[in-house]
């Protein structure tokens, strides 16, 4: 160290913060150079009267009186005193959350509730569009099947009100012989609308007998249970009743 | 300087005072209130601005509490509130003498220090005197610095939370004012 560099620190640092080495350069040094010597006489003086500044504390006039205007002046101030507990619970949130071990398990969670959410909400999206086509599927037939239907809806009635007419007159067995069913007028009337019904809505009558016979596209179309379905499933029933003197009738060779 | 500790915890205290415990408060004023007083008057000069800087700073703190920040030490808190009026106070002031001085048409005259007793207690005339003469050449930043580090014994921690200041530039300021203040000093004729 030289004597600038010395004299720079005597003037910037405080004696008493100089460490050990520095100390016993300083005292070694003083001892040969008269000029840092003196610079460090000035300095020490200059410090023993910041020492004295320091302990010449001002003293405030009349303490009581400068308490007293003070509390005075605090009185007359409102504070509002209901938010102390919401600051210190506030406080005590952001303690909780400052540490890191709850930051993390918080951040590991609502990552978490948010898969299962994204994966809960694919699932169901996938489900409800599988349940629309499959609905969707069911609908178009159920309506393609209700349309066909319809035409022979009108013959199935007129079947089904004369078939009452002729039950009201004949007995059960004699509605099953069909000999006898025909030689009533009634049954003649019946017999003569199938034969003046057109060919195609015959065939349609038939094949619709005949699936009656076999018990299963009927049955499979009753159990979709659609709303319009039940007016089908009650004509259906109705019609099988109808048609059962015929069905025996094919079932004979 | 030293006022009697109270006996409860300067904690309790505190939290006494946040719930609107009045006398708690009253406590801590009789305690804090002559540090407070020191910083003011020894950056001020006078003693009524070192009043009125103290009673505004009280009112302050009391009307903040409850931004208390616990971790922080009290004592930091409360300088680094009478800092900043003591500035606003300062630079109010700044503009009333240089008005009052234009309308006499001389500037103020420093006191003479020349006859100051360094042996004995120093009054707050003769404090005034040599901290007037110590702080000329200052800026009122590296004044507040050094006053706060080497006459009320703050770390620089502290003295860089009560300032908002970096360390290093608080360094730079002190290690400036140190020595000028040093310089003048040691030429001063004084009988020590």
């Amino acid at each position: 160290m030289t004597c600038k560099e010395l004299q720079q620190l005597l003037y910037s640092v405080r004696i008493k913060d100089f460490n050990p080495a520095e100390r016993e350069f300083l005292r070694k040094h003083l001892a040969d150079c008269e000029v840092c010597k003196a610079i460090f006489q000035e300095i020490s003086k200059a410090d023993r009267i910041l020492a004295r500044l320091k302990d010449a504390t001002p003293r405030i006039r009349n303490e009581h009186v400068l308490t007293e205007s003070i509390i005075a002046a605090i009185v007359r101030t409102e504070r509002p005193m209901a938010d102390v507990n919401a600051n210190k619970f506030l406080d005590s949130l952001i303690n909780v959350f400052s540490m890191k071990a709850v930051r993390f398990a918080c951040s590991a969670i609502i990552l978490l509730c948010g898969m299962s959410y994204l994966l809960m909400e694919y699932n169901d999206t996938k489900s409800i569009v599988l349940l629309e086509h499959k609905l969707g599927r069911e609908q178009r037939n159920l309506l393609r099947e209700a349309n066909a239907f319809a035409g022979e809806t009108n013959i199935v009635r007129l079947v089904n009100n004369v078939y009452k007419f002729a039950q009201e007159k004949f007995s059960s067995e004699e509605l099953t012989d069909e000999l006898r069913f025909m030689n009533t007028k009634d049954a003649q009337i019946l017999m003569a609308e199938y034969r003046n019904l057109d060919e195609p809505v015959r065939t349609r009558l038939d094949k619709l007998r005949n699936n009656f016979l076999t018990n299963d596209t009927a049955e499979l179309r009753v159990t979709r249970n659609a709303e319009g379905i039940h007016v089908l499933r009650h004509d259906i029933k109705e019609l099988r009743k109808v048609l059962e003197p015929f069905i025996r009738k094919d079932k004979q060779p | 300087m030293q006022n009697k500790k109270p006996a409860e915890s300067l904690e309790k205290l505190i939290e006494d005072a946040q719930k609107g415990d009045v006398t708690a408060f009253e406590k801590i004023v009789k305690y804090h209130q002559s540090y407070a007083y020191a910083v003011a008057f020894r950056f001020l000069y006078d003693e009524d601005d070192a009043e009125d800087i103290v009673q505004e700073s009280f009112i302050r703190i009391w009307n903040h509490l409850q931004d208390f920040d616990p971790k922080m030490k009290f004592t930091t808190w409360m300088y680094k509130i009478i800092v900043n009026l003591c500035y606003d106070k300062a630079k109010s002031n700044k503009r009333r003498i240089s008005v009052f001085a234009r309308l006499n048409g001389n500037s103020f005259k420093d006191d003479c220090i020349e006859n100051i007793d360094i042996e004995r207690d120093l009054t707050n005339k003769e404090t005034v005197a040599l901290i007037k003469f110590i702080a000329d050449g200052l800026s009122e930043k590296q004044r507040m610095i050094f006053l706060l580090r080497d006459i009320q014994d703050l770390t620089v921690e502290e003295v860089a939370v009560v300032t908002g200041m970096s360390d290093s530039a608080i360094k730079t300021n002190l290690f400036f004012a140190r020595q000028n203040i040093k310089k003048k000093l040691a030429k001063l004729e004084v009988s020590i």
